[in-house]
C-alpha cells in the first residue's frame, strides 16, 4: 500500500478494494491533487486493438459522496472508426500534470451530469464500465 | 439427447423453452425470447432503470456487444444474449 492510500477515507478505502477484487489488471493511485485521486485502471477497455488498455480516472476522495471528473490517458482515444475521440479531448491539459510523469498526456473532462445518483463505494465497478462506455461512444 | 437448442436455451416437458441468462453473478430465467431491458434490469435490482444501460456481453465478464436502454427489447434467443452487466447512463463534459 502506498502513503497515499494509507491515508484514504474509509468509503474511498473501500472502494478502491472493491475495485480490486472486481476487475482484472492493475489497480492503484498514481497521485491526489486538489481532492481527486489519479486512479489507474489498467483494464480500461478501448476500441482499438492497437490501442493499450487503462487510464486514470480522476476520483474524488469524498467518492461516492462526491462525483468523478474526467479521465486521463497516455495516448490519444480512437473511436470504433479510428478516428481521435474529440469529444472533451484535452491534450497536454493541466488536469494531467499530476501523472505527466508516467505518461499521463491526454485529458477528456468528462462528467457525471445526468447520470445516476452514486450510493455505495461498490459503485465504482459501474463507474469504470461507464468511462469504458464513454470511450465506446467516441 | 442433443435438442439443438442455443445455450442459454432449456427446453422443459416438450414445448416450453426456458431463457437463462446472467446479469453480472445473477441469474435470471425467461419463458419469453423478447423481454424489456427494463424488465432485466428491474429482475437485477435496479429501481430506476431509465438511469442506466443494459450492456451483452460476448461472454462472461467479456467486452460489450451491444447495449440497450430501459425502452428497448432484447430478443434472448440472439447470439450473445447470454451475458450482460449495467452501467451507469447519462454524463456530459465541462
Amino acid at each position: 500500500m502506498s502513503d497515499a492510500e494509507a491515508e484514504l477515507p474509509a468509503p474511498f478505502a473501500e472502494a478502491l478494494a472493491y475495485v480490486h477484487s472486481h476487475r482484472d489488471g492493475e489497480v492503484r493511485i498514481d497521485a491526489v491533487k486538489d481532492n481527486f485521486a489519479y486512479l489507474w485502471i489498467g483494464s480500461i477497455a478501448k476500441n482499438q486493438s492497437s490501442e493499450t488498455p487503462g487510464g486514470w480516472i480522476r476520483l474524488p476522495l469524498a467518492f461516492p459522496y462526491a462525483n468523478p471528473h474526467g479521465l486521463v490517458t497516455r495516448e490519444a482515444l480512437r473511436s470504433s472508426g479510428e478516428r481521435l475521440v474529440s469529444d472533451g479531448h484535452n491534450p497536454n491539459h493541466d488536469m494531467c500534470a499530476p501523472v505527466r510523469g508516467v505518461g499521463g498526456a491526454h485529458y477528456y473532462s468528462w462528467t457525471w451530469e445526468n447520470a445516476p445518483q452514486l450510493r455505495s463505494p461498490q459503485d465504482i465497478v459501474g463507474v469504470v464500465q461507464w468511462y469504458e462506455r464513454r470511450i465506446r461512444l467516441g | 439427447m442433443n435438442t439443438g437448442l442455443g445455450r442459454n436455451e432449456a427446453e422443459r416437458e416438450g414445448s416450453h423453452k426456458e431463457y437463462v441468462i446472467f446479469v453480472g453473478d445473477i441469474e435470471e430465467k425467461w419463458r419469453e425470447a423478447h423481454v424489456s431491458a427494463e424488465k432485466i434490469m428491474r429482475e437485477a435490482g435496479v429501481t430506476e432503470p431509465d438511469k442506466f444501460i443494459l450492456e451483452a456481453l460476448d461472454h462472461k465478464g467479456g467486452n460489450p456487444v451491444a447495449e440497450f436502454t430501459s425502452k428497448d427489447s432484447v430478443d434472448l434467443a440472439a447470439k450473445d444474449r447470454e451475458f450482460f452487466r449495467i452501467t451507469p447512463g447519462g454524463g456530459g463534459r465541462s
